[in-house]
C-alpha cells in the first residue's frame, strides 16, 4: 500500500519544515524575548497577530515574483527546490513561533530580569536563566510552527513546482492524487498529516502541562 | 559602600507620571533604613533604582563616588554583586527550595555541593530546612517569601533591600526574619526595608524615610 515514493514524500515534507522551523526559531526567538521585555507592545502586537493568518499563497506569489526569472533574486537558481520551500515556511512561520513564544514568557520575563540582575547574574547568566526557567514555552512554539509548516500547501506549490522526487511534499501529492482521482496514496497522506498535527499537538500539551506550576505569588 | 540617589526621577515607558521626582538619598554599609509610604508612593521602583535593576529617566546614582551607569559592565557586575533586593511579591526558579538558595552562589562560580551545604546552613538558621527539597513552585506564599529572603542572605550583601519583607509571613516567622535582620546589621552590612507596618522597632533602625507621591518628604535618622 505504501511505496517507496511516498516514504520519500513523506521524509522530503518532514525535512523541508524541520529545517523551515529549526531557521524560523533563530530569528524568532530573539525577538520573542526582546519584545516580553519591552512595556509597549500593543502594536507589534497587533502585527504579529496579523500576520500569523497571512495566506501562505499570498507568501508564495511573493516568493515567485522574487525568484522568477524576472525577478530581483532570479540569479539565485532557487525557484523549484526544496530550499524556496524552507525559505517560504520559515516566513510563513515566523509570525506564529514568534506569537506563540512572546505570549508564553512575557509574563515571567521581566521578572527573571529583575531576580537575575539583584542576584549578580552577567548578561551570558541571564540568558542561560531565561532559556532555562522559559524553555516549556519555547519548544511548544517551536512545535506550533513545525505542525503549521508541514500542513502548508501553498507556498509548496508555488515556488517548490511539486516535482516527483525533487519538492513533493505530503500535500502537493495529495492534491496531485485528488485532481487524478488516485485516492489510496491521498489517504496515507492525509492519514500521516493528521498523526504529525496529534502529535505535535500533544507535545505542546504536554510540555505546558508539565510547566504550570505557579513562580511568584500574587 | 555608600550609594548615593542625586536628583533622581523615573517615570515608566509609556505613563506620563512620574513615579519618582527629585529623590535624593544615600543608603551605607552598616545602616539600617526604613522606607514607609503608602501604596504608589514610589517605595519599590526607589528600591529598585537603588539596587541598580532600574535606571532612571533622569538624575544619577553613585557608587562609592563613580557613577554607576557610566561604569563598564565588568564593574557594575562587581558592584551589583554586592548588593541585593528581594521583591515584594518573591519569585521561584525552577528546582527544589535548597536549589533556589543556592542559585546565587552558583552564579558566582562557587562549586554545587559548597553552594548546597551554604544553602542548607541559611535554612537551618531560618527554620526551614524541612522544606530544602520540596519543589520550590509549590511553597505556600509566606514560605516562598522565607525562602527569598534566605537566598538574599546567603550571600552577604553589603546592603540589602527587602521590598515589604513581612508580606505573607505570619507572625512567628516575622519575628526571625526580624531577628535576623538585626544579625545583618550587627554584622556590619546594611539593611533597607519598605514597610507600611510596625515590625521594626525604632530602636533598631538608624534612620527613617517617608515618601509621598514620588518625593521623600522626610529623612530622619534616629
Amino acid at each position: 500500500m505504501i511505496n517507496v515514493e511516498t516514504i520519500e514524500t513523506i521524509t522530503r515534507s518532514l525535512w523541508i519544515s524541520a529545517t523551515a522551523t529549526l531557521i524560523a526559531s533563530l530569528w524568532s526567538m530573539p525577538m520573542a524575548f526582546t519584545l516580553a521585555l519591552r512595556r509597549r507592545t500593543v502594536f507589534v502586537e497587533a502585527i504579529l497577530e496579523a500576520l500569523v493568518g497571512i495566506p501562505a499563497v499570498l507568501l508564495g506569489l511573493i516568493l515567485y515574483l522574487l525568484f522568477s526569472s524576472s525577478g530581483p533574486l532570479a540569479f539565485l537558481k532557487l525557484l523549484y527546490t526544496p530550499f524556496a520551500i524552507v525559505i517560504g515556511e520559515s516566513l510563513l512561520i515566523t509570525p506564529l513561533i514568534t506569537s506563540a513564544c512572546y505570549r508564553g514568557v512575557r509574563n515571567i520575563l521581566k521578572d527573571l530580569r529583575e531576580l537575575g540582575l539583584s542576584l549578580g547574574a552577567s548578561r551570558f547568566q541571564l540568558l542561560e536563566l531565561y532559556i532555562r526557567e522559559t524553555y516549556p514555552a519555547v519548544i511548544a512554539s517551536i512545535i506550533m510552527g513545525f505542525s503549521r509548516a508541514v500542513g502548508e500547501l501553498g507556498i509548496a506549490l508555488m515556488v517548490g513546482g511539486n516535482i516527483a522526487g525533487f519538492t513533493r511534499t505530503m500535500t502537493t501529492a495529495i492534491a496531485l492524487d485528488v485532481a487524478k482521482g488516485e485516492f489510496e496514496e491521498a489517504i496515507v497522506l492525509g492519514l500521516t498529516l493528521l498523526s504529525t498535527s496529534i502529535l505535535a499537538s500533544i507535545a505542546v500539551k504536554f510540555i505546558t502541562r508539565v510547566d504550570k506550576n505557579d513562580y511568584r505569588v500574587e | 559602600m555608600i550609594i548615593e540617589l542625586n536628583n533622581v526621577w523615573h517615570r515608566y515607558e509609556g505613563s506620563k507620571k512620574w513615579i519618582l521626582r527629585e529623590v535624593s538619598v544615600i543608603f551605607r554599609e552598616g545602616e539600617a533604613v526604613l522606607i514607609t509610604g503608602h501604596n504608589g508612593s514610589g517605595k519599590t521602583t526607589l528600591l529598585k533604582i537603588a539596587s541598580f535593576i532600574l535606571k532612571p529617566l533622569r538624575g544619577k546614582i553613585y557608587v562609592d563616588k563613580q557613577d554607576f551607569w557610566r561604569l563598564s559592565e565588568e564593574d557594575k557586575l562587581r558592584i551589583r554583586r554586592n548588593i541585593v533586593y528581594v521583591h515584594e511579591k518573591p519569585i521561584m526558579l525552577k528546582g527544589s527550595v535548597v536549589y533556589n538558595v543556592a542559585y546565587p552562589l552558583l552564579l558566582r562560580g562557587c562549586l554545587d555541593d559548597e553552594a548546597l551545604e551554604k544553602a542548607m546552613y541559611v535554612l537551618k538558621k531560618l527554620g526551614a530546612e524541612d522544606l530544602a527539597e520540596i519543589d520550590a513552585r509549590k511553597l505556600s506564599a509566606g514560605q516562598m517569601q522565607l525562602i527569598s529572603i534566605a537566598r538574599a542572605l546567603i550571600l552577604g550583601p553589603k546592603i540589602v533591600f527587602l521590598d515589604e519583607p513581612f508580606a505573607h509571613l505570619d507572625v512567628e516567622k516575622q519575628e526571625l526574619i526580624v531577628k535576623v535582620i538585626k544579625e545583618e546589621v550587627s554584622n556590619g552590612n546594611g539593611i533597607v526595608i519598605t514597610t507600611h507596618t510596625n515590625h521594626i522597632e525604632y530602636k533598631d533602625l538608624d534612620r527613617i524615610i517617608v515618601m509621598k507621591d514620588g518625593m521623600i518628604i522626610e529623612d530622619r535618622s534616629l
